[in-house]
């Protein structure tokens, strides 16, 4: 019964989002008369979609396995909180969350604030394509992945969900990606609405905040899932160039580049069209991110489902939303005013950037897409996989990231005169801790390395620049707050990345119970390897005793899971981390003779790969709460 | 004409990305089944010694090309273990290991096991491009002469071993 109830609120959906589309758009009256209509009428199409995901998870929860999703992905041992993880555990809940947060968004844009008369116009019909894309997403899960699809027999015990996507940072990290994927829909459909109505620069001043938070959870969901990869994948890597990893890179690129394009394009009135081409590609990339992961077009660890009739459907879905959008924008679009660009002015620097930004972008595009492309072209002679990707990517980011420091000095229009003063003790601070760093903290090791610590000093100390130039004045720092943070996690991830990858060790030893080995300077022991039994699986835990010039620091505890089912066993990795150093211990293979494989790690600054992200996402929250987009205007 | 050319490159992209769906992708006919192998001289992973081409004449065999760093070569390793350890199926599996590391390479084999009767290396990936390899892993079955009879790309699976690689290693052993 509750399935099917499920079943009725995806069709109630599929037709509010049909009427908030033809409503919205405007094809019974040319007014925006009917704004209230359409903007509840969102409302009543994502509340439909909650609840059918309510009715999903109460299934879940009640082991109803005469439904086909279920008994693929969940059994009675589950404990209750993944049961409702496995909500969006795999293809076709993951695809009703995309839906839902997507609705969820259309919902926020309605009931955002109101800028003024003209703008409001923009805002009905962006909320009216959203509904479009509502429509086309809830037709593929009705025809090619109905998660309420019964079960005849059905089975006694469900088949459980893969023990990889057991875990914490697993189960909330699909919400937090989707929202970002799905949020870039809404300077998607701003862009639109704007090519369709007053076609002029105005979109940008709303859409850029909505593109801040998309961005936002972009950028979560990417940290949290290379988090996840790190300890949850046994490898002790923290990020594979891996299709599905790709996926999300890319529109996180592009969304960082339209942020700083629509800034040039409210403030200055540039570059319109050019944020209008990033709005619309930034959400493609979204939405072929879907279609890779989802079609089995390419090969990933990630991905959970493929079949060549799903991705045949999102390819059409990508065809009339991102071709529609083009074709409108091809059509639409007005010449910009020619101005003539100070070479070092502040939008220079921004759209420099921005090409590096999408450049970068283009290069992972084509390495994920390579395998495809080269049959199309015959042209061959390329290798993909991480040394392509790890080689290619320094083109536009050592530019990219030298330019980011100088773009905070710059200012609107002109050649700032200060520059050069300004520039100068900030250099000679980044050269100095970077040398520092890459001489005396670790030893030399390359000049790229070398290269790669100063620019992030750069990075961090010219993002850091801001808040310091000013007298303190709390209403003046806040305003700087957003971009300065954003920098220096930028600066910091950077950081991290360079010096993990160059002084890191990591290499595999068998040891003996009560046997030890050296990893840089520390001291790892192997005391003893126990059996140990979890709710839904048997472990082997390893204690592993580490110690640094003879005082013992850490005791830690990998293990090998092997979960009830006919799955591999899994490798829940024994870290032992603070903001200077990871020390990481995987368990591999008995060896016989009381003797055991083990994977070990030494990666200094690793944690900052991650407390960059973090520090980037409280920047733009500083920005959001300046927006404040959701309280209603005083007009 | 300028703005004219997004729409252009979409539509490039999506018609690679339609073709693609109606292709099967694992089959992507190569050019090199029926020729003989490219020539090479390669060492062996961890030692001095090269072996060419023509060391591995003589029997029929599986060139399989791997990394240490390619996902869907841990996924396809388990097959090729059970290949090399089942004594009915007399089948040397010759290791390609490209763009890798040697240390890291041996170390992956000391860990997972050893299905390979002869390891070589490809640090810079010259012997990988002659076989017009497109990614790893990539496996290629060649007959006793050297000919290139078959060529899979991605990971084996059991599938594929039992329905096209056996029978066709049991019509080349006639």
């Amino acid at each position: 019964m509750i399935p099917e109830i499920g079943q009725i609120l995806l069709i109630v959906a599929l037709a509010t989002s049909l009427l908030q589309f033809f409503i919205g758009i405007g094809f019974y009256k040319k007014s925006i008369i009917n704004s209230g209509v359409v903007y509840n009428l969102s409302a009543v199409h994502s509340s439909a979609l909650f609840i059918a995901m309510v009715c999903l998870a109460y299934s879940f929860l009640t082991d109803d396995f005469s439904v086909l999703y279920i008994a693929s992905n969940s059994n009675t041992n589950l404990p209750n909180i993944y049961k409702i993880a496995a909500v969006w555990g795999a293809h076709e809940g993951s695809l009703l969350l995309w839906i839902f947060l997507l609705s969820l968004w259309g919902v926020l844009l309605s009931f955002s604030r109101k800028f003024n008369d003209q703008t409001e116009i923009l805002k009905l019909r962006a909320v009216a394509i959203m509904g479009l894309v509502s429509f086309c997403f809830i037709l593929f899960i009705l025809y090619t992945s109905n998660p309420f699809e019964r079960l005849f027999p059905f089975p006694e015990q469900g088949r459980s969900l893969n023990p990889l996507l057991q875990d914490p940072a697993l189960a909330i990290h699909p919400p937090i990606l989707y929202a970002g994927y799905v949020g870039l829909a809404v300077p998607f459909s701003l862009a639109i609405a704007s090519l369709i109505t007053i076609n002029d620069h105005q979109w940008a001043g709303i859409a850029r905040v909505w593109c801040i938070t998309a961005w936002l959870f972009l950028t979560g969901g990417i940290a949290l899932g290379s988090w996840w990869a790190y300890y949850e994948l046994g490898w002790g890597g923290w990020w594979f160039w891996d299709p599905v990893e790709n996926a999300s890179l890319m529109p996180w690129l592009v969304a960082t580049a339209l942020v700083h394009s629509l800034v040039v394009t409210e403030k200055q009135k540039l570059f319109n069209g050019f944020s209008v081409l990033l709005a619309i590609i930034a959400f493609s990339l979204s939405l072929l991110g879907t279609f890779l992961v989802r079609s089995g077009v390419l090969i990933s660890v990630h991905s959970f489902a493929s079949d060549p009739e799903r991705g045949m459907f999102i390819l059409a879905l990508i065809g009339v939303l991102t071709g529609g959008a083009l074709i409108i924008y091809a059509l639409r679009v007005k010449k910009g005013e020619k101005r003539s660009l100070e070479i070092l002015s502040r939008e220079s620097l921004l759209l420099l950037n921005n090409v590096f930004l999408c450049s970068a972008a283009a290069l992972i595009l084509i390495g994920t897409l390579y395998p495809l492309i080269v049959e199309m072209l015959d042209a061959g002679k390329i290798s993909v996989g991480p040394p392509y990707f790890n080689f290619v990517i320094l083109f536009p980011f050592i530019p990219l990231v030298f330019f980011i420091g100088l773009g905070v000095f710059s200012t609107w229009n002109s050649t700032s005169r200060n520059m050069v003063s300004s520039i100068k003790w900030v250099l000679g601070l980044s050269l100095i801790a970077g040398l520092v760093t890459a001489f005396i903290v670790f030893d030399y090791s390359n000049l790229l390395t070398t290269i790669g610590i100063i620019l992030a000093f750069w990075t961090l100390i010219s993002g850091l620049s801001p808040i310091f130039r000013k007298t303190f004045v709390f209403r003046d720092i806040i305003k700087v707050l957003p971009m300065s943070l954003a920098h220096i996690g930028l600066g910091l991830t950077i950081l991290g990345v360079t010096v993990t990858s160059s002084y890191g060790i990591t290499f595999d030893e068998s040891l003996r119970l009560g046997q030890s080995t050296k990893v840089g300077d520390y001291t790892f022991k192997l005391v003893e390897v126990n059996n140990n039994k979890g709710p839904n699986y048997d472990a082997k835990t390893a204690t592993v005793e580490i110690s640094l010039d003879g005082q013992e620091i850490a005791i830690i505890y990998p293990e090998k899971r092997i979960y009830d089912t006919n799955s591999p066993s899994m490798t829940e990795a024994g870290i032992e981390s603070s903001l200077r150093r990871d020390l990481f211990v995987a368990l591999g293979e008995e060896l016989g003779g009381n003797s055991w494989s083990l994977h070990l790690q030494y990666k200094p600054l690793l944690r900052l790969i991650w407390l960059g992200p973090f520090i980037m996402i409280l920047g733009g929250l500083v920005r959001i709460y300046l927006a404040k987009p959701l309280t209603r205007s005083m007009s | 004409m300028k703005r004219y050319l997004p729409i252009i490159l979409f539509l490039v992209l999506f018609i690679s990305l339609l073709k693609s769906l109606f292709q099967d992708e694992m089959d992507i006919p190569s050019p090199l089944i029926g020729k003989n192998m490219p020539n090479f001289s390669l060492t062996r992973l961890g030692e001095n010694t090269t072996v060419t081409d023509q060391d591995i004449l003589g029997e029929v065999a599986l060139i399989n090309v791997w990394a240490t760093w390619c996902v869907g070569c841990k996924e396809e390793h388990q097959l090729l273990l059970s290949l090399a350890e089942e004594p009915s199926i007399n089948l040397p599996i010759i290791g390609i290991n490209w763009k890798d590391q040697d240390q890291l390479a041996i170390q992956w084999l000391d860990e997972l096991g050893n299905p390979y009767q002869e390891i070589l290396s490809d640090p810079i990936g010259n012997t990988a491009i002659d076989f017009g390899v497109y990614g790893a892993p990539e496996s290629f079955l060649i007959d006793r002469d050297g000919i290139i009879r078959y060529k899979h790309i991605g990971p084996l699976t059991l599938p594929i071993w039992t329905n096209e690689i056996k029978p066709l290693i049991e019509k080349l052993n006639q």
